[in-house]
């Protein structure tokens, strides 16, 4: 006991019996002390403390109503533990008026001014963990919640799709377009990034995104009737809320939980204070752990909500933590996850104590809700459609490919020869045309696919630059085709001249035997014996069908410039409707519903959906299509291109002039130029390719089809120049032992021998056709000059018990009936 | 936008010198290319959920609606029509005329 220390009987000792002053006589004590220097560091912080709080009861006002107050043991770094009087606060009013007069540290003031401003601009949460705005008490989006610093740098990038979800279906609560747009391409981005998936799974995945963002919208109630928006919210029930760490009161929203604090407070922060943005929800392991320490709050607030501070997000239980997508048959995972880490703490088995169980069982309704969606989505599928479109388009490529390489099992039995196109006809027109007419094709088809995948809500920069790539490959490509086709028209215009040549050539030679033979004939006076005759009248004949060929060639060479307008009109048709049947083609794949609608289309022709006003006034009602008729309209286009040669044609025409074994000089006869194509591959001949290389040139021409038809049937005898027919017209036809075939009127525009080359695969007039179809078991006769060893073409047929017909449809079915096709 | 007559359309795609009956057959052709452009537009705006009912529509044979349908995807659906029917004729002449133009040149002169 201090001498200077007066005795006082009444005043407190302590446990070494000494006596205990009163605060005000310690403070003095320690003043005197500090004055003397002899001060310890006890009294040195005694001082300062009376000095701050001096200093603070001079800025603060004091409290109309007194504050509970309880001794507090503050952890301080500088003067070690001290033990402070401060007031308790249990109430905002308490918070408006913290850091009253009983603060008696610097530190805990300034906390306390802190914590103060801290909590009067933050938004707070009620018991149903809606958000309401700190000053009006209002209800309040999410979205425009006081965002911690370190949450403000969170990006829609660093999200899961939970987050962004959660996110969406808030703002879309509230009415906040932008954020909505923006969460929206956030989660599209995210979908993008996916691997393994195709663009339909990506946009399914995307609008199940949607719709639960649409459905947590509607499972939640912002009716007032269902909260209490009062002036005076309630905050959470907690004891208290007091900071026992300055950088946990200040720096972090989430309260620290009880193992963080190192002086063991047994306080137990809420969630509810805490900064309430649904993203913070889920990143940080201390949300677990908060929430395992307050389950009376926790209890009010929906799990599920994204406000929960234990909120594991849609895709908690599962092994990635985000929801498991599988649609299409593939399983369709993010590639990457900025946001892992939060997505193993939502295992709610890592969170061990507390409520795990509740949440356990919450985790594991969701996961078997998203397997039984899933479930839907996969049963959902159209399988059998998508088998059946697969099949169809199968058979569309097996007729396509048919039509490419040849008709069918039949041709592939004949023999093949393999001929190799020379340097010369790979430099011909017609190759240059034919080259040039499938890279337009194939230029259409990638245009399409590419056209379409860049119209995809997923397609990127990359899929967009591959469009126009495509795009500018298709120009090109067209523009090589229009200057091909032009070459290949005017090389192929040749023709008429060549033959004209030639046909004067045969003329005067012709000519020239037969002044030699009437000559001699003159010459021999008396004394012709008539041996000259038969040379004298085969001349003659000869000259009439050079006049004849004379007159087609002529007929051919007029029609120049119908064939150039139909040609050209009917190739650009065909082109361009390429491209758009490759398009409709294309979104049927992708949309197999389409097909249901293009049948409708076929069966409906005169709907006027799909023809315009022009049109349709005229009368013109063409075949609305929406998938790739690219065979049917072949076989249309094909008519007008036969005036100058599809590519199959055009390959004949180029063997044929390019090989040099047909030029105009080399070619002795006309017959021997027509005759050319017999001399082709029978590959050729049944590809597609109608034969005669100069038939197929100047097929489109009637004069010159009759010119080739007499040729043909002229060359049925020329296989045997001195043999005769083995049947006449006049003959009566053998006996049908085998009954009568069905025979079906067919290609009536064409002449037999080309029908024969382009739908029978058969050269009728090669020797032995021609004998099996002139003595054909049924009965059937044929009658014409070409058939009783002359020239011309058949021009009549008779079939037992039906008649004589002299048109080529009933012809040409006769011939196919007999031929077995 | 005006239409026009059948002998107009035959002079702007240049086949007045094909014989009618295979003016007839490529006028047809045409036809076919406008329905494929035109419905290539239309399925541009058509949704799954249109496909759905369009699908139901033409199960239960009610054409009307699938027409009223199809046509609903645009405020002027004959005036739409006409455009794309217009733009394909006007293509194949651009481009007829041109290429008929490359056909004809350096063509050999009819042999007397």
């Amino acid at each position: 006991m201090s001498e200077e220390q007066p005795t006082n009987e009444s005043m407190p000792v302590n446990q070494e019996n000494q006596e205990v002053l009163p605060p005000e006589a310690q403070l003095e004590a320690a003043n005197q002390r500090v004055a003397n220097g002899t001060a310890s560091a006890e009294d040195q912080a005694l001082v300062q403390g009376a000095n701050i709080v001096a200093a603070t009861m001079a800025e603060t006002p004091a409290s109309s109503e007194p504050r509970p107050v309880e001794d507090r043991v503050i952890v301080n770094d500088l003067y070690g533990p001290v033990t402070r009087q401060i007031p308790v606060l249990e109430d905002n009013v308490a918070t408006a008026t913290f850091g009253g007069d009983q603060a008696s540290a610097q530190q805990e003031l300034k906390t306390a001014q802190d914590m103060k401003t801290y909590l009067e601009g933050r938004d707070y949460t009620d018991a149903k963990g809606k958000l309401h705005d700190a000053e009006t008490g209002a209800f309040k989006s999410m979205n425009d919640a006081n965002a911690r610093p370190e949450s403000q740098t969170q990006t829609y990038e660093s999200m899961t799709s939970d987050q962004l979800i959660s996110k969406l279906a808030d703002s879309l609560e509230h009415g906040d377009r932008t954020t909505s747009i923006d969460v929206q391409d956030a989660l599209m981005e995210k979908v993008i990034a996916m691997s393994g998936a195709t663009d339909d799974v990506k946009e399914r995945l995307l609008d199940s995104y949607i719709k639960r963002a649409e459905a947590q919208v509607a499972s939640t109630s912002d009716n007032p009737a269902d909260f209490k928006n009062d002036s005076a919210p309630t905050e959470p029930t907690t004891p208290e809320v007091e900071p026992t760490d300055p950088e946990d009161a200040g720096d972090s929203p989430e309260s620290p939980a009880p193992e963080d604090s190192p002086a063991g407070e047994e306080a137990t922060p809420t969630p509810e204070v805490e900064p309430t943005n649904p993203e913070d929800a889920g990143d940080s392991p201390a949300d677990e752990e908060v929430a395992e320490t307050a389950p009376t709050s926790e209890s009010e607030i929906d799990p599920t909500d994204p406000m929960h501070p234990g909120y594991a997000g849609y895709g908690a239980g599962t092994p990635e933590g985000e929801g498991v997508i599988i649609d299409g048959g593939g399983l369709v995972t993010e590639e990457s996850d900025p946001t892992g880490t939060g997505d193993e703490e939502n295992v709610p088995e890592e969170n061990g104590e507390g409520e795990g169980t509740s949440e356990r069982d919450q985790a594991i309704e969701e996961l078997q809700q998203n397997i039984d969606r899933l479930r839907e989505m996969v049963e959902s599928l159209p399988i059998q459609k998508i088998l059946a479109e697969l099949d169809r388009v199968q058979q569309v490529l097996e007729r396509l490919r048919n039509g490419e390489s040849g008709e069918s099992g039949e041709e592939e039995e004949e023999e093949e020869e393999e001929v190799e196109p020379t340097e010369e006809m790979a430099k011909s027109p017609e190759a240059a045309a034919a080259e040039s007419r499938i890279a337009y094709y194939e230029a259409s088809s990638n245009y399409a696919k590419a056209k379409i995948a860049a119209e995809g809500m997923f397609a990127g920069a990359e899929k967009k630059a591959a469009f126009e790539t495509a795009g500018a490959a298709l120009k090109e490509a067209r523009e090589k085709w229009l200057n091909a086709e032009a070459d290949l028209v005017r090389s192929a215009d040749r023709i008429g001249e060549d033959l004209q040549d030639i046909n004067n050539q045969e003329r005067a030679e012709a000519q020239g035997m037969l002044d030699t033979y009437l000559k001699e004939k003159e010459d021999a006076g008396d004394d012709y014996d008539g041996s000259l005759e038969a040379q004298i009248a085969e001349q003659q004949a000869t000259l009439d069908k050079i006049s004849m060929y004379d007159g087609l060639i002529a007929e051919h060479i007029a029609s120049r410039e119908a064939r150039i307008q139909e040609f050209a009109t009917s190739e650009l048709t065909e082109l361009s409707k390429r491209v758009d049947d490759e398009m409709l083609a294309e979104r049927t794949r992708r949309h197999p519903k389409l097909t249901k609608i293009n049948n409708w289309l076929q069966k409906h022709p005169k709907t006027r959906i799909g023809v315009g006003l022009g049109l349709t006034a005229m009368g013109v009602v063409g075949a609305a299509t929406f998938n790739a008729p690219l065979v049917a309209f072949a076989t249309g286009a094909k008519a007008g291109l036969s005036g100058y040669g599809s590519y199959n044609a055009s390959r004949g025409i180029g063997e044929m002039i390019a090989s040099k074994k047909m030029n105009k000089t080399q070619l002795a006869t006309i017959d021997d130029y027509l005759g050319a194509s017999d001399k082709q591959s029978a590959t050729r001949r049944n590809s597609k390719r109608i034969g005669s290389a100069v038939a197929i040139a100047m097929a489109a021409a009637p004069a010159i089809l009759a010119m080739t038809e007499t040729h043909h049937a002229a060359s049925a005898v020329q296989h045997k120049p001195t043999a005769t027919p083995t049947t006449t017209p006049a003959a009566a036809p053998p006996p049908a032992p085998s009954p009568m075939p069905t025979i079906t009127p067919q290609g009536g525009d064409e002449y037999p021998w080309t029908f024969g080359m382009n739908n029978l695969g058969t050269n009728i007039s090669a020797h032995d056709t021609l004998t099996k179809i002139t003595n054909n078991p049924y009965g059937i006769s044929f009658v014409g000059n070409g058939m009783g060893g002359g020239s011309g073409a058949i021009e009549s047929v008779t079939i037992p018990g039906q008649g004589t017909f002299t048109d080529f449809a009933h012809i040409n079915g006769a011939i196919a009936a007999i031929m077995g096709k | 936008m005006a239409t026009m007559t059948k002998e107009e359309l035959i002079a702007k795609l240049g086949i007045g010198s094909v014989d009618p009956e295979t003016q007839d057959k490529m006028l047809q052709n045409v036809a076919a290319a406008v329905s494929s452009r035109i419905m290539n537009r239309v399925t541009e705006k058509l949704s799954d959920e249109d496909l759905d009912t369009l699908s139901d529509m033409i199960d239960r044979n009610d054409d009307a609606g699938v027409e009223n349908l199809i046509k609903s995807k645009y405020p002027n659906y004959d005036e739409f029509a006409l455009q794309v029917e217009n733009e394909v004729i006007e293509e194949l002449a651009t481009d007829g005329a041109r290429l008929r133009s490359n056909m004809a040149t350096a063509s050999p002169e009819p042999v007397a």
